[in-house]
């Protein structure tokens, strides 16, 4: 089982790596979300490191790491949807869901997962908020069509990773607690598929880059 | 001999008083002058058979010389004066119409005053 | 052990159920999402198909109403040079008659001064005086008529330079007389057997006008050339009986406004503007004459320029018997 683990982590990391390796190197050629995307990535791997460290190297939970980063991650994500919808009537929306969302895991760690726990709670109310916005994000492409072939747009691929990541991670978070909640062990395929699904995110968020990186097609 | 220059340009009383200096001290010529069709005619009224000539220009504000033309052949009959008409077009259409209506000489502007003297003098 | 791993798999089963169901779900989302897309993005190609074509025709417009102010520009150019071309033969005229007063006064000068010559042999002193006097009247003459041909050639270099959008003050009266004087000459010599009273009524009072000299005088002109055509037609088509009279007179009035204006009206008993035409005239490209003769800009720049000397441009006519263009023109700037 060890064994196992071992090679979804490896596949989580190094997609990890050479997604924010890739986003480094495709950093001037992209337009504004798609920077704040590298920075998410680059920031998930900091944190991750630093998780690592800290379970392998200080030997006790790096679940405060989680706790600490839900919040920054969504609100990286509120910034790079702000970019992407461009709608003024909706900016006060969403940076207050970004609030809300820290004062929902401050109040999480306080009463109910403490900072040894894992902050599932916070990760399912972020995942539903995500899986809100991914769904606006394509009602406004498809409010703002264009003539190009929607497979190489990349807030496309972009809100579809979105989408389709937080609603497996509601998922499974989901059934992570309910197992927790009857004081049963969720069984271990859960964190496999979660970390196949992280590999997946980021090597789809890399080619959104890389798709808004390319030259773009010319206008007539 | 007496001629009447009928011209709208006033000046035109200057020079022929000018060129015809000699004939008018020694008499052989009397001048009289109109600046229009109209005072041609007053003049005509009044001065019955003294002018023996008139020269005339044809392009003249109001009455034409042309006009002035038919009219002195129609009226004065006996003896009619002869009439020289001078103008500026010297094109076919006005010397025909000039000849048509009894003119007896036809001069295009410039004048040459030796030719017009010659031609008075041969009348 | 065991009742773990039925629990266990049984868990799997569940979470790869639930896990399906959520995989239909999203696939069925994003093929619906894509579904309507296509649609919207037809529907969005479509209207940027129609935009582009629009963009093409105006693009089109745009250079074809370029092409027509650059035609409007050489029109205009041309019926200028078509006025001027109205003109030469006035011109002609008017400086055939300075210079042949020019060469006959000095050919009387060449004689009077031979015989000065032979006066002083003879020392007749009072003879010679006489004769000098008569030398400097006709100097005088000379000087006059050498003028008079140097300001037509100045006038008509005037009317075919670009205008300078200057205003100068200048006198309307001679401006007009000039004008009246060139177009009669320049209409006869089209016409041989043209002939048509002029008559002028100038108000002295009106002094100096300020205005753009070549304009105004473009618009004087063109007046008294439609004037000449007016009368010259009625000519063709009535009696010997009717005689043409093409008059021109200026006034002076004080605007109800307090500000002095001159009324410059020019005015021709010919065959009057018909009803249906009246609003017309002042068209561009509008026509009475036939086909090649006339540009139709005429009285379109006529009423432009005079608009754009703060005036007045109107017409008053009787068909059959009389046309009546006036002029109102503020005699100080503005």
């Amino acid at each position: 089982m060890g064994i196992q683990a071992d090679v979804f982590d490896v596949f989580y990391y190094c997609s990890l790596l050479i997604s924010a390796a890739a986003g480094c190197a495709y950093y001037k050629k992209t337009d504004l979300p798609y920077k704040w995307l590298t920075t998410l990535m680059i920031l998930t791997l900091v944190s991750e490191l630093i998780a690592k460290y800290i379970a392998f190297g200080i030997e006790i939970s790096n679940s405060v790491v989680y706790h600490i980063f839900t919040p920054i991650e969504y609100t990286i994500y509120v910034i790079i949807f702000i970019n992407f919808i461009q709608n003024n009537k909706l900016n006060i929306l969403l940076w207050t869901s970004a609030l809300l969302l820290l004062l929902f895991e401050i109040g999480n760690t306080i009463f109910f997962q403490p900072l040894q726990e894992t902050n599932t709670n916070t990760m399912i109310a972020e995942s539903t908020l995500l899986v809100i916005l991914s769904l606006r994000l394509f009602l406004k492409i498809r409010a703002t069509p264009s003539q190009q072939n929607i497979l190489k747009r990349g807030d496309f691929w972009f809100a579809s990773a979105v989408l389709c990541y937080y609603a497996f991670n509601i998922l499974i978070w989901g059934f992570h607690s309910m197992k927790v909640y009857l004081l049963d062990n969720p069984p271990q395929i859960i964190y496999n598929v979660n970390m196949l699904l992280s590999g997946f995110l980021y090597i789809t968020f890399i080619t959104a880059i890389i798709l808004n990186g390319m030259p773009k097609h010319q206008t007539p | 001999m007496k001629v009447l220059v009928v011209d709208d340009e006033r000046d035109v009383q200057i020079l022929f008083e000018q060129r015809f200096r000699k004939e008018i001290k020694n008499n052989d010529m009397q001048f009289a002058f109109a600046f229009s069709g109209e005072e041609a005619l007053d003049y005509l009224n009044i001065h019955q058979h003294e002018a023996v000539l008139i020269l005339s220009d044809i392009n003249m504000p109001g009455m034409s010389g042309l006009e002035l033309l038919d009219r002195i052949k129609n009226k004065f009959k006996t003896p009619p004066p002869k009439v020289m008409m001078i103008t500026a077009y010297g094109d076919k259409e006005n010397f025909e119409t000039a000849m048509r209506l009894g003119a007896d000489d036809f001069l295009t502007k410039p004048v040459e005053f030796t030719v017009l003297k010659e031609k008075l003098k041969a009348i | 052990m065991v009742y773990l791993n039925t629990i266990q798999s049984s868990d799997i089963i569940v979470f790869f159920f639930a896990g399906l169901m959520t995989i239909i779900l999203l696939f069925g989302f994003i093929l619906y999402f894509l579904f309507t897309y296509r649609h919207k993005q037809r529907d969005f190609n479509l209207l940027q198909l129609q935009k582009d074509e629009i963009d093409t025709q105006k693009h089109l417009l745009e250079n074809t109403l370029n092409d027509l102010k650059l035609t409007q520009t050489q029109l205009i150019h041309s019926e200028k040079m078509a006025s001027l071309g109205e003109l030469t033969a006035g011109i002609a005229h008017e400086i055939q008659n300075p210079l042949n007063f020019v060469n006959n006064f000095s050919d009387v000068n060449i004689e009077l001064l031979n015989e000065m010559i032979t006066a002083l042999d003879n020392q007749n002193y009072s003879e010679i005086k006489i004769m000098l006097n008569d030398v400097l009247m006709n100097e005088t003459k000379i000087n006059d008529h050498g003028k008079r041909a140097d300001g037509i050639i100045k006038s008509m270099l005037q009317h075919s330079r670009k205008s300078s959008g200057i205003k100068e003050p200048i006198n309307i009266n001679t401006l007009a007389d000039e004008y009246m004087r060139l177009a009669y000459h320049g209409f006869r010599a089209k016409d041989k057997s043209f002939n048509a009273k002029t008559e002028t009524d100038f108000d002295d009072s009106v002094g100096p006008v300020n205005v753009v000299p070549q304009d105004i005088g473009r618009v004087i002109l063109n007046l008294i050339t439609n004037a000449f055509y007016a009368v010259s037609e009625k000519k063709k088509s009535t009696s010997e009986s009717y005689e043409p009279i093409v008059s021109i007179n200026t006034r002076k009035k004080i605007a109800p406004g307090g500000k002095p204006t001159v009324i410059l009206s020019v005015r021709d008993n010919g065959n009057g503007i018909p009803k249906e035409a009246i609003d017309k005239i002042f068209q561009p490209f509008f026509t009475t004459k036939p086909s090649g003769q006339g540009t139709g800009l005429g009285l379109s720049l006529s009423y432009d320029i005079v608009k754009a000397h703060g005036g007045d441009l109107k017409v008053s006519t009787k068909e059959g018997e009389y046309a009546e263009f006036i002029i109102t023109l503020p005699i100080q700037n503005g």
